[in-house]
Protein backbone atom coordinates (compact mmCIF):
# COMPACT_ATOMS: atom_id res chain seq x y z
CA UNK A 1 0.00 0.00 0.00
CA UNK A 2 1.36 3.67 -0.79
CA UNK A 3 1.47 6.17 1.66
CA UNK A 4 -2.07 8.01 1.15
CA UNK A 5 -1.41 12.17 2.93
CA UNK A 6 -4.79 13.09 1.60
CA UNK A 7 -6.50 10.33 3.30
CA UNK A 8 -7.38 12.18 6.33
CA UNK A 9 -8.57 15.14 5.03
CA UNK A 10 -10.94 13.60 2.87
CA UNK A 11 -13.04 11.59 5.61
CA UNK A 12 -16.67 12.77 5.50
CA UNK A 13 -17.73 12.64 8.65
CA UNK A 14 -21.36 14.04 7.30
CA UNK A 15 -21.53 11.14 4.29
CA UNK A 16 -20.58 8.68 7.11
CA UNK A 17 -23.42 9.72 9.18
CA UNK A 18 -25.62 9.90 6.27
CA UNK A 19 -24.60 6.02 5.57
CA UNK A 20 -25.11 5.36 8.93
CA UNK A 21 -28.83 6.58 9.97
CA UNK A 22 -29.37 4.86 6.60
CA UNK A 23 -27.86 1.48 7.66
CA UNK A 24 -29.54 1.86 11.61
CA UNK A 25 -33.24 2.20 9.55
CA UNK A 26 -32.12 -0.84 7.06
CA UNK A 27 -31.20 -3.05 9.97
CA UNK A 28 -33.86 -1.89 12.43
CA UNK A 29 -36.25 -3.32 8.97
CA UNK A 30 -34.40 -6.36 8.79
CA UNK A 31 -34.25 -7.26 12.46
CA UNK A 32 -38.19 -6.95 12.58
CA UNK A 33 -39.44 -8.74 9.63
CA UNK A 34 -36.82 -11.74 10.65
CA UNK A 35 -38.69 -11.27 14.09
CA UNK A 36 -42.06 -11.13 12.80
CA UNK A 37 -41.30 -14.22 9.87
CA UNK A 38 -40.09 -16.32 13.15
CA UNK A 39 -43.15 -15.36 14.97
CA UNK A 40 -45.63 -16.54 11.88
CA UNK A 41 -43.85 -19.88 11.70
CA UNK A 42 -44.35 -20.11 15.55
CA UNK A 43 -48.17 -19.47 15.43
CA UNK A 44 -48.43 -21.67 11.82
CA UNK A 45 -46.29 -24.69 13.70
CA UNK A 46 -48.32 -24.26 16.63
CA UNK A 47 -51.24 -24.54 14.99
CA UNK A 48 -50.37 -27.46 12.86
CA UNK A 49 -49.16 -29.10 16.09
CA UNK A 50 -52.48 -28.93 18.00
CA UNK A 51 -54.38 -29.68 15.90
CA UNK A 52 -56.67 -26.39 15.68
CA UNK A 53 -56.14 -25.03 12.15
CA UNK A 54 -59.85 -24.88 10.74
CA UNK A 55 -58.94 -26.05 7.49
CA UNK A 56 -57.74 -30.06 8.55
CA UNK A 57 -60.54 -31.57 10.04
CA UNK A 58 -62.72 -30.37 6.93
CA UNK A 59 -59.97 -31.70 4.50
CA UNK A 60 -60.64 -35.36 2.54
CA UNK A 61 -58.93 -38.00 3.50
CA UNK A 62 -56.88 -39.01 0.88
CA UNK A 63 -55.69 -35.07 0.55
CA UNK A 64 -52.12 -34.95 -0.32
CA UNK A 65 -49.44 -32.90 1.45
CA UNK A 66 -48.59 -29.96 -1.17
CA UNK A 67 -52.26 -29.19 -0.94
CA UNK A 68 -52.61 -29.65 2.70
CA UNK A 69 -49.97 -27.23 2.94
CA UNK A 70 -51.73 -24.82 1.08
CA UNK A 71 -54.82 -24.99 3.14
CA UNK A 72 -52.85 -24.45 6.04
CA UNK A 73 -50.60 -21.65 4.55
CA UNK A 74 -52.87 -18.97 6.06
CA UNK A 75 -52.94 -19.38 9.97
CA UNK A 76 -54.75 -17.35 12.27
CA UNK A 77 -52.27 -18.44 15.29
CA UNK A 78 -49.72 -17.48 12.54
CA UNK A 79 -50.80 -13.99 11.96
CA UNK A 80 -51.67 -13.19 15.74
CA UNK A 81 -48.18 -14.21 16.61
CA UNK A 82 -46.56 -12.36 13.84
CA UNK A 83 -48.08 -8.86 14.87
CA UNK A 84 -47.61 -10.08 18.82
CA UNK A 85 -43.66 -9.98 17.66
CA UNK A 86 -44.02 -6.60 15.44
CA UNK A 87 -45.45 -5.49 18.65
CA UNK A 88 -42.63 -6.66 21.03
CA UNK A 89 -39.94 -5.67 18.36
CA UNK A 90 -41.22 -2.16 18.69
CA UNK A 91 -41.06 -2.07 22.29
CA UNK A 92 -38.07 -3.27 22.48
CA UNK A 93 -36.75 -0.41 20.21
CA UNK A 94 -38.19 2.10 21.65
CA UNK A 95 -36.86 0.77 25.14
CA UNK A 96 -33.45 0.88 23.49
CA UNK A 97 -34.14 3.75 22.50
CA UNK A 98 -34.79 5.83 25.78
CA UNK A 99 -33.01 3.23 28.49
CA UNK A 100 -30.41 0.98 26.66
CA UNK A 101 -27.36 3.22 27.80
CA UNK A 102 -27.89 2.59 31.71
CA UNK A 103 -28.48 -0.96 30.91
CA UNK A 104 -24.85 -1.47 29.13
CA UNK A 105 -23.17 0.78 31.46
CA UNK A 106 -24.67 -1.27 34.48
CA UNK A 107 -23.83 -4.54 32.82
CA UNK A 108 -20.74 -3.34 32.66
CA UNK A 109 -20.00 -2.02 35.85
CA UNK A 110 -19.16 1.38 34.94
CA UNK A 111 -18.76 4.19 37.64
CA UNK A 112 -19.03 7.89 36.95
CA UNK A 113 -15.46 8.83 36.64
CA UNK A 114 -14.35 11.23 39.68
CA UNK A 115 -13.26 15.02 38.71
CA UNK A 116 -10.77 15.09 40.76
CA UNK A 117 -8.79 11.90 40.73
CA UNK A 118 -9.19 11.64 37.12
CA UNK A 119 -8.80 15.15 35.57
CA UNK A 120 -6.58 14.27 32.88
CA UNK A 121 -9.35 11.82 31.94
CA UNK A 122 -11.83 14.82 32.43
CA UNK A 123 -9.47 16.90 29.71
CA UNK A 124 -8.70 14.73 27.52
CA UNK A 125 -12.27 13.98 27.00
CA UNK A 126 -13.60 17.53 26.59
CA UNK A 127 -10.12 18.31 24.15
CA UNK A 128 -11.35 15.71 21.96
CA UNK A 129 -15.14 16.97 22.73
CA UNK A 130 -13.57 20.24 21.08
CA UNK A 131 -12.15 19.04 18.36
CA UNK A 132 -15.28 17.14 16.97
CA UNK A 133 -17.65 19.78 17.39
CA UNK A 134 -19.97 18.06 20.00
CA UNK A 135 -20.59 18.17 23.69
CA UNK A 136 -18.80 17.07 26.21
CA UNK A 137 -19.66 12.55 26.84
CA UNK A 138 -20.40 11.91 30.24
CA UNK A 139 -17.34 9.88 31.05
CA UNK A 140 -17.16 6.44 33.28
CA UNK A 141 -14.49 4.23 34.73
CA UNK A 142 -14.81 0.55 34.73
CA UNK A 143 -12.79 -0.78 37.69
CA UNK A 144 -10.56 -3.43 35.69
CA UNK A 145 -6.92 -4.61 35.16
CA UNK A 146 -7.31 -5.06 31.53
CA UNK A 147 -7.35 -2.29 28.47
CA UNK A 148 -9.94 -1.40 26.72
CA UNK A 149 -12.59 1.05 26.52
CA UNK A 150 -16.38 2.17 24.53
CA UNK A 151 -18.75 4.62 23.94
CA UNK A 152 -22.36 4.70 24.50
CA UNK A 153 -25.40 6.76 23.40
CA UNK A 154 -28.05 6.24 21.67
CA UNK A 155 -28.41 10.31 21.23
CA UNK A 156 -25.19 12.28 20.68
CA UNK A 157 -26.67 14.41 23.57
CA UNK A 158 -26.65 11.74 26.29
CA UNK A 159 -23.62 9.83 24.94
CA UNK A 160 -20.99 8.73 26.90
CA UNK A 161 -17.54 7.01 27.42
CA UNK A 162 -16.38 4.32 28.99
CA UNK A 163 -12.58 3.46 29.95
CA UNK A 164 -10.89 0.66 32.04
CA UNK A 165 -9.12 1.58 34.91
CA UNK A 166 -6.67 -0.26 33.16
CA UNK A 167 -6.14 1.81 30.04
CA UNK A 168 -5.67 5.13 32.06
CA UNK A 169 -2.97 3.83 34.46
CA UNK A 170 -1.41 2.04 31.90
CA UNK A 171 -1.11 4.68 28.88
CA UNK A 172 0.46 7.29 28.17
CA UNK A 173 -1.19 10.98 27.75
CA UNK A 174 -1.23 10.73 24.22
CA UNK A 175 -2.29 7.13 23.20
CA UNK A 176 -4.99 7.92 25.83
CA UNK A 177 -6.15 10.74 23.75
CA UNK A 178 -5.87 8.66 20.77
CA UNK A 179 -8.43 6.30 22.66
CA UNK A 180 -11.00 8.46 23.58
CA UNK A 181 -10.31 10.21 19.74
CA UNK A 182 -11.11 6.64 18.57
CA UNK A 183 -14.35 6.38 20.79
CA UNK A 184 -15.72 9.90 20.17
CA UNK A 185 -15.21 9.29 16.18
CA UNK A 186 -18.17 6.26 16.87
CA UNK A 187 -20.55 8.99 18.74
CA UNK A 188 -20.03 11.09 15.66
CA UNK A 189 -20.27 8.42 13.22
CA UNK A 190 -23.43 7.83 14.70
CA UNK A 191 -21.91 4.16 15.38
CA UNK A 192 -23.19 4.00 18.50
CA UNK A 193 -26.93 4.13 17.57
CA UNK A 194 -26.35 1.17 15.50
CA UNK A 195 -24.38 -1.01 17.44
CA UNK A 196 -26.82 -0.94 20.29
CA UNK A 197 -29.44 -1.72 18.02
CA UNK A 198 -27.50 -4.66 16.49
CA UNK A 199 -26.70 -5.49 20.24
CA UNK A 200 -30.40 -5.61 21.27
CA UNK A 201 -32.21 -6.93 18.05
CA UNK A 202 -29.89 -9.93 17.65
CA UNK A 203 -30.58 -10.34 21.54
CA UNK A 204 -34.06 -10.84 21.26
CA UNK A 205 -34.08 -12.83 17.92
CA UNK A 206 -31.62 -15.09 19.56
CA UNK A 207 -33.63 -15.44 22.97
CA UNK A 208 -36.57 -16.63 20.96
CA UNK A 209 -34.80 -19.08 18.76
CA UNK A 210 -33.53 -20.51 21.36
CA UNK A 211 -36.49 -21.19 23.14
CA UNK A 212 -37.88 -22.67 19.72
CA UNK A 213 -34.84 -25.04 19.51
CA UNK A 214 -35.61 -26.47 22.85
CA UNK A 215 -39.60 -27.05 22.25
CA UNK A 216 -38.33 -28.34 18.57
CA UNK A 217 -38.14 -32.10 19.94
CA UNK A 218 -41.95 -32.13 21.18
CA UNK A 219 -42.87 -32.20 17.23
CA UNK A 220 -40.89 -34.99 16.34
CA UNK A 221 -41.68 -36.99 19.91
CA UNK A 222 -44.94 -36.56 19.43
CA UNK A 223 -44.82 -37.70 15.87
CA UNK A 224 -43.63 -40.84 16.38
CA UNK A 225 -45.98 -41.65 20.10
CA UNK A 226 -48.84 -40.65 17.74
CA UNK A 227 -48.41 -43.15 15.22
CA UNK A 228 -48.73 -46.09 17.73
CA UNK A 229 -52.45 -44.87 18.35
CA UNK A 230 -52.72 -43.60 14.84
CA UNK A 231 -55.45 -46.14 13.53
CA UNK A 232 -57.75 -44.79 15.92
CA UNK A 233 -57.79 -41.11 14.66
CA UNK A 234 -58.90 -40.34 11.14
CA UNK A 235 -57.67 -36.52 11.53
CA UNK A 236 -54.00 -37.39 13.34
CA UNK A 237 -53.03 -39.58 10.06
CA UNK A 238 -53.20 -36.81 7.35
CA UNK A 239 -51.81 -33.98 9.83
CA UNK A 240 -48.46 -36.23 10.83
CA UNK A 241 -46.24 -35.29 7.58
CA UNK A 242 -47.64 -32.36 8.17
CA UNK A 243 -46.69 -31.94 11.53
CA UNK A 244 -42.86 -33.30 10.24
CA UNK A 245 -42.60 -30.52 7.79
CA UNK A 246 -43.64 -28.03 10.63
CA UNK A 247 -41.20 -29.06 12.68
CA UNK A 248 -38.67 -28.91 9.96
CA UNK A 249 -39.58 -25.50 9.11
CA UNK A 250 -40.04 -24.64 12.79
CA UNK A 251 -36.20 -26.00 13.28
CA UNK A 252 -34.78 -24.37 9.99
CA UNK A 253 -36.53 -21.09 11.17
CA UNK A 254 -34.63 -21.25 14.74
CA UNK A 255 -31.57 -21.89 12.73
CA UNK A 256 -31.72 -19.23 10.26
CA UNK A 257 -33.29 -16.26 12.37
CA UNK A 258 -29.93 -16.22 14.01
CA UNK A 259 -27.78 -16.38 11.65
CA UNK A 260 -29.38 -13.31 9.75
CA UNK A 261 -28.88 -11.19 12.73
CA UNK A 262 -25.40 -12.56 12.99
CA UNK A 263 -24.41 -11.70 9.12
CA UNK A 264 -26.04 -8.02 9.69
CA UNK A 265 -23.93 -7.39 13.01
CA UNK A 266 -21.08 -8.58 10.73
CA UNK A 267 -21.34 -6.83 7.50
CA UNK A 268 -20.32 -3.14 8.47
CA UNK A 269 -18.87 -3.66 12.15
CA UNK A 270 -15.39 -3.89 10.77
CA UNK A 271 -15.37 -1.50 8.20
CA UNK A 272 -16.61 1.03 11.10
CA UNK A 273 -13.34 0.27 13.21
CA UNK A 274 -11.51 1.71 10.21
CA UNK A 275 -13.36 4.22 9.83
CA UNK A 276 -13.39 5.18 13.41
CA UNK A 277 -9.42 5.49 14.06
CA UNK A 278 -9.54 6.79 10.10
CA UNK A 279 -11.63 9.84 12.20
CA UNK A 280 -9.69 9.39 15.08
CA UNK A 281 -6.55 10.51 13.15
CA UNK A 282 -8.34 13.53 12.19
CA UNK A 283 -9.57 14.78 15.06
CA UNK A 284 -6.13 14.32 16.65
CA UNK A 285 -3.44 15.09 14.17
CA UNK A 286 -1.40 11.90 15.64
CA UNK A 287 -2.23 8.63 14.54
CA UNK A 288 0.72 7.80 16.10
CA UNK A 289 -0.71 7.63 19.03
CA UNK A 290 -3.94 5.45 18.23
CA UNK A 291 -1.38 3.02 17.06
CA UNK A 292 0.75 2.59 19.77
CA UNK A 293 -2.27 2.54 22.24
CA UNK A 294 -3.80 -0.38 20.06
CA UNK A 295 -0.49 -2.34 20.09
CA UNK A 296 -0.26 -1.69 23.72
CA UNK A 297 -4.17 -3.04 24.22
CA UNK A 298 -4.42 -6.03 21.92
CA UNK A 299 -2.51 -8.38 24.41
CA UNK A 300 -4.49 -6.96 27.24
CA UNK A 301 -8.15 -6.53 26.35
CA UNK A 302 -9.41 -9.16 28.33
CA UNK A 303 -12.00 -8.13 30.77
CA UNK A 304 -13.28 -9.97 34.43
CA UNK A 305 -16.50 -9.74 33.17
CA UNK A 306 -17.64 -11.24 29.97
CA UNK A 307 -20.52 -9.94 28.07
CA UNK A 308 -20.95 -11.48 24.39
CA UNK A 309 -23.95 -8.66 23.26
CA UNK A 310 -21.58 -5.72 24.12
CA UNK A 311 -18.62 -7.09 22.97
CA UNK A 312 -18.45 -5.27 19.67
CA UNK A 313 -19.01 -2.02 21.59
CA UNK A 314 -15.44 -2.18 22.84
CA UNK A 315 -12.26 -0.64 20.86
CA UNK A 316 -10.53 -4.20 20.45
CA UNK A 317 -12.63 -7.01 21.29
CA UNK A 318 -12.80 -8.33 24.64
CA UNK A 319 -14.01 -11.88 24.43
CA UNK A 320 -11.50 -13.04 21.31
CA UNK A 321 -9.96 -16.14 21.97
CA UNK A 322 -9.37 -17.23 18.43
CA UNK A 323 -6.27 -17.07 16.25
CA UNK A 324 -6.19 -13.42 13.92
CA UNK A 325 -6.94 -15.64 10.91
CA UNK A 326 -9.88 -17.09 11.82
CA UNK A 327 -10.96 -14.08 13.64
CA UNK A 328 -10.44 -12.35 10.02
CA UNK A 329 -13.67 -13.84 8.64
CA UNK A 330 -15.95 -13.86 11.85
CA UNK A 331 -15.03 -11.16 14.02
CA UNK A 332 -16.56 -7.84 14.79
CA UNK A 333 -13.19 -6.20 14.89
CA UNK A 334 -10.37 -6.20 12.06
CA UNK A 335 -6.79 -7.21 13.54
CA UNK A 336 -5.05 -5.03 15.51
CA UNK A 337 -1.62 -5.38 12.83
CA UNK A 338 -3.94 -4.05 10.03
CA UNK A 339 -5.58 -1.65 11.83
CA UNK A 340 -2.04 -0.32 12.81
CA UNK A 341 -0.74 -0.46 9.75
CA UNK A 342 -3.67 1.52 7.87
CA UNK A 343 -3.38 4.26 10.60
CA UNK A 344 0.80 4.91 10.07
CA UNK A 345 -0.38 4.84 6.29
CA UNK A 346 -2.32 7.95 7.48
CA UNK A 347 0.94 10.27 7.29
CA UNK B 1 -47.32 14.51 -20.57
CA UNK B 2 -44.51 16.31 -21.67
CA UNK B 3 -45.81 19.14 -19.42
CA UNK B 4 -45.88 16.80 -16.01
CA UNK B 5 -41.86 15.89 -17.08
CA UNK B 6 -41.54 19.06 -16.94
CA UNK B 7 -42.85 19.85 -14.08
CA UNK B 8 -41.28 17.30 -12.24
CA UNK B 9 -37.90 18.64 -13.34
CA UNK B 10 -38.63 21.85 -12.14
CA UNK B 11 -39.51 20.96 -8.58
CA UNK B 12 -37.14 18.28 -8.78
CA UNK B 13 -34.01 21.62 -8.95
CA UNK B 14 -35.88 23.52 -6.41
CA UNK B 15 -35.57 20.96 -3.80
CA UNK B 16 -32.41 20.22 -4.79
CA UNK B 17 -31.50 24.18 -4.55
CA UNK B 18 -33.35 24.31 -1.19
CA UNK B 19 -31.17 21.25 -0.08
CA UNK B 20 -27.97 23.76 -0.86
CA UNK B 21 -29.12 26.75 0.45
CA UNK B 22 -29.95 25.20 4.03
CA UNK B 23 -26.36 23.32 3.65
CA UNK B 24 -24.82 26.62 3.24
CA UNK B 25 -26.76 28.63 5.96
CA UNK B 26 -26.00 25.90 8.30
CA UNK B 27 -22.30 25.71 7.19
CA UNK B 28 -22.30 29.48 8.26
CA UNK B 29 -23.47 28.66 11.24
CA UNK B 30 -21.41 25.94 12.50
CA UNK B 31 -18.43 28.65 11.95
CA UNK B 32 -19.57 31.34 13.98
CA UNK B 33 -20.35 28.35 16.68
CA UNK B 34 -16.83 27.03 15.93
CA UNK B 35 -15.53 30.83 16.62
CA UNK B 36 -17.10 31.18 20.06
CA UNK B 37 -15.91 27.73 20.80
CA UNK B 38 -12.20 29.40 19.95
CA UNK B 39 -13.60 32.68 22.01
CA UNK B 40 -14.52 30.60 25.20
CA UNK B 41 -10.85 28.21 25.22
CA UNK B 42 -8.78 31.59 24.76
CA UNK B 43 -10.69 33.21 27.74
CA UNK B 44 -9.87 30.07 29.64
CA UNK B 45 -6.79 30.24 29.22
CA UNK B 46 -6.59 34.46 29.60
CA UNK B 47 -7.88 33.35 33.01
CA UNK B 48 -5.46 30.66 33.70
CA UNK B 49 -2.18 32.91 32.95
CA UNK B 50 -2.41 35.15 35.98
CA UNK B 51 -1.94 32.22 38.20
CA UNK B 52 0.89 30.72 35.95
CA UNK B 53 2.67 34.23 36.41
CA UNK B 54 2.09 33.95 40.22
CA UNK B 55 3.42 30.79 40.94
CA UNK B 56 6.60 31.17 38.58
CA UNK B 57 7.45 34.75 39.81
CA UNK B 58 9.42 33.84 42.98
CA UNK B 59 11.72 30.94 41.23
CA UNK B 60 12.19 33.19 38.41
CA UNK B 61 12.84 37.09 39.78
CA UNK B 62 15.67 37.98 37.14
CA UNK B 63 13.33 36.89 34.36
CA UNK B 64 11.51 40.16 34.52
CA UNK B 65 11.25 40.33 30.64
CA UNK B 66 9.27 36.60 29.75
CA UNK B 67 7.53 37.41 32.59
CA UNK B 68 6.48 41.22 31.29
CA UNK B 69 6.20 39.89 28.07
CA UNK B 70 3.75 37.15 28.62
CA UNK B 71 1.71 39.90 30.65
CA UNK B 72 1.69 42.45 28.14
CA UNK B 73 0.73 39.77 25.67
CA UNK B 74 -2.32 38.70 27.88
CA UNK B 75 -3.63 42.40 27.94
CA UNK B 76 -3.62 42.97 24.44
CA UNK B 77 -5.46 39.90 23.36
CA UNK B 78 -7.98 40.44 25.83
CA UNK B 79 -8.16 43.62 24.62
CA UNK B 80 -8.42 42.69 21.70
CA UNK B 81 -11.56 44.09 19.71
CA UNK B 82 -11.77 42.61 15.51
CA UNK B 83 -11.76 38.76 14.31
CA UNK B 84 -7.95 39.40 13.17
CA UNK B 85 -6.37 41.81 15.86
CA UNK B 86 -7.59 38.45 18.19
CA UNK B 87 -6.37 35.57 15.91
CA UNK B 88 -2.78 38.57 16.29
CA UNK B 89 -2.38 39.07 19.22
CA UNK B 90 -2.85 35.41 20.62
CA UNK B 91 -0.58 33.88 18.41
CA UNK B 92 1.76 36.70 20.48
CA UNK B 93 0.55 35.38 23.36
CA UNK B 94 1.15 31.64 22.32
CA UNK B 95 4.70 32.71 21.69
CA UNK B 96 5.14 34.32 24.74
CA UNK B 97 3.92 31.32 27.10
CA UNK B 98 6.03 29.23 24.92
CA UNK B 99 8.89 31.59 25.48
CA UNK B 100 8.06 31.34 29.14
CA UNK B 101 7.47 27.30 28.88
CA UNK B 102 11.08 27.32 27.65
CA UNK B 103 12.67 29.58 30.28
CA UNK B 104 11.20 27.74 33.21
CA UNK B 105 13.04 24.56 31.98
CA UNK B 106 16.46 26.34 33.39
CA UNK B 107 14.72 26.51 36.85
CA UNK B 108 15.08 22.85 38.10
CA UNK B 109 13.38 24.56 41.05
CA UNK B 110 10.21 24.64 40.23
CA UNK B 111 9.99 21.30 40.12
CA UNK B 112 9.80 21.14 44.17
CA UNK B 113 6.15 23.37 44.10
CA UNK B 114 4.09 20.88 45.33
CA UNK B 115 1.00 21.02 42.69
CA UNK B 116 3.23 20.95 39.65
CA UNK B 117 2.05 17.95 37.95
CA UNK B 118 -1.76 19.17 38.15
CA UNK B 119 -0.30 22.75 36.76
CA UNK B 120 1.50 21.14 33.56
CA UNK B 121 -1.82 18.77 33.16
CA UNK B 122 -4.04 22.06 32.94
CA UNK B 123 -1.19 23.71 30.81
CA UNK B 124 -1.27 21.01 28.36
CA UNK B 125 -4.96 20.78 28.30
CA UNK B 126 -5.43 24.48 28.22
CA UNK B 127 -2.76 24.63 25.22
CA UNK B 128 -4.81 21.37 23.88
CA UNK B 129 -8.03 23.15 23.94
CA UNK B 130 -7.10 25.82 22.04
CA UNK B 131 -5.43 24.42 19.25
CA UNK B 132 -8.28 21.56 19.02
CA UNK B 133 -10.79 24.75 18.85
CA UNK B 134 -8.43 25.99 16.22
CA UNK B 135 -8.38 22.97 14.18
CA UNK B 136 -12.24 22.03 14.43
CA UNK B 137 -12.70 25.67 13.23
CA UNK B 138 -10.64 25.47 10.71
CA UNK B 139 -12.32 21.62 9.49
CA UNK B 140 -15.61 23.59 9.68
CA UNK B 141 -14.70 26.68 7.51
CA UNK B 142 -12.84 24.18 4.96
CA UNK B 143 -16.11 22.68 4.39
CA UNK B 144 -18.12 26.05 4.38
CA UNK B 145 -15.39 27.32 1.69
CA UNK B 146 -15.80 24.02 -0.47
CA UNK B 147 -19.50 24.80 -0.46
CA UNK B 148 -19.16 28.23 -1.92
CA UNK B 149 -16.58 27.34 -4.42
CA UNK B 150 -17.85 24.08 -5.94
CA UNK B 151 -20.60 23.60 -8.11
CA UNK B 152 -23.33 23.66 -8.36
CA UNK B 153 -23.61 25.12 -5.09
CA UNK B 154 -21.01 28.15 -5.78
CA UNK B 155 -24.41 29.54 -7.65
CA UNK B 156 -26.66 29.95 -4.77
CA UNK B 157 -23.91 30.52 -2.81
CA UNK B 158 -23.09 33.80 -5.30
CA UNK B 159 -26.71 34.39 -5.57
CA UNK B 160 -27.23 34.64 -1.60
CA UNK B 161 -23.93 36.33 -1.05
CA UNK B 162 -22.42 33.78 0.40
CA UNK B 163 -18.79 34.58 1.71
CA UNK B 164 -15.48 32.81 1.58
CA UNK B 165 -14.52 32.45 5.49
CA UNK B 166 -10.94 33.35 7.64
CA UNK B 167 -9.11 30.22 8.06
CA UNK B 168 -7.28 30.34 11.01
CA UNK B 169 -3.68 30.86 9.75
CA UNK B 170 -0.15 31.25 11.64
CA UNK B 171 1.87 34.59 10.64
CA UNK B 172 5.31 33.57 9.45
CA UNK B 173 7.11 34.77 13.54
CA UNK B 174 4.67 32.30 14.64
CA UNK B 175 5.41 29.02 12.10
CA UNK B 176 9.12 29.85 12.96
CA UNK B 177 8.52 29.39 16.92
CA UNK B 178 6.17 26.28 16.34
CA UNK B 179 8.37 24.66 14.07
CA UNK B 180 10.93 24.33 16.99
CA UNK B 181 8.30 24.31 19.98
CA UNK B 182 10.27 24.17 23.78
CA UNK B 183 8.92 20.99 25.19
CA UNK B 184 6.76 21.26 28.34
CA UNK B 185 8.22 19.51 31.07
CA UNK B 186 9.18 20.07 34.82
Amino acid sequence: MTAQPLAIISTDFRAAQARNKWNSLLLCLIMISTAMCLGYVCGWAAEIFTQSHPALPEAPYNTDIVSLLKLSLISDWGLSTMVGMFVISLLVLCWTYFAADKTLLKMNDAKKADPEQYADLHNIVEEMAIASGLEKPATYIIDDNGLNAFATGLRVENSSITVTSGLYNNLSRDELQGVVAHEMAHILNRDVQYAVLVAVGAGLIAVVAEIMLRLSRVFFYSRSSSNRTSSSNKNSKSANPLMLIAGIVWVLAAILAPLVAYLVRMAISREREYLADATAAQLTRNPKGLASALLKISDHAHLKEKNAATEHLFIINPNRTFSEFASNLTSTHPATSLRVERLMNLE
Amino acid sequence: MTEYFILGIVLLTALYGIKIYNNLVSGRNSVENAWRQIDVQLKRRLDLIPNLVEIVKGFMAHEKDVLTEVTEARSRAYNAGTRSESIESNNLLSNATANLLAVMENYPDIKSQGNVSDLTEELTTTENKVAFARQHYNDVTTNQNNRVQQFPSNLIASLFKFALEDLWELDEGTRQVAQDAPKVSF
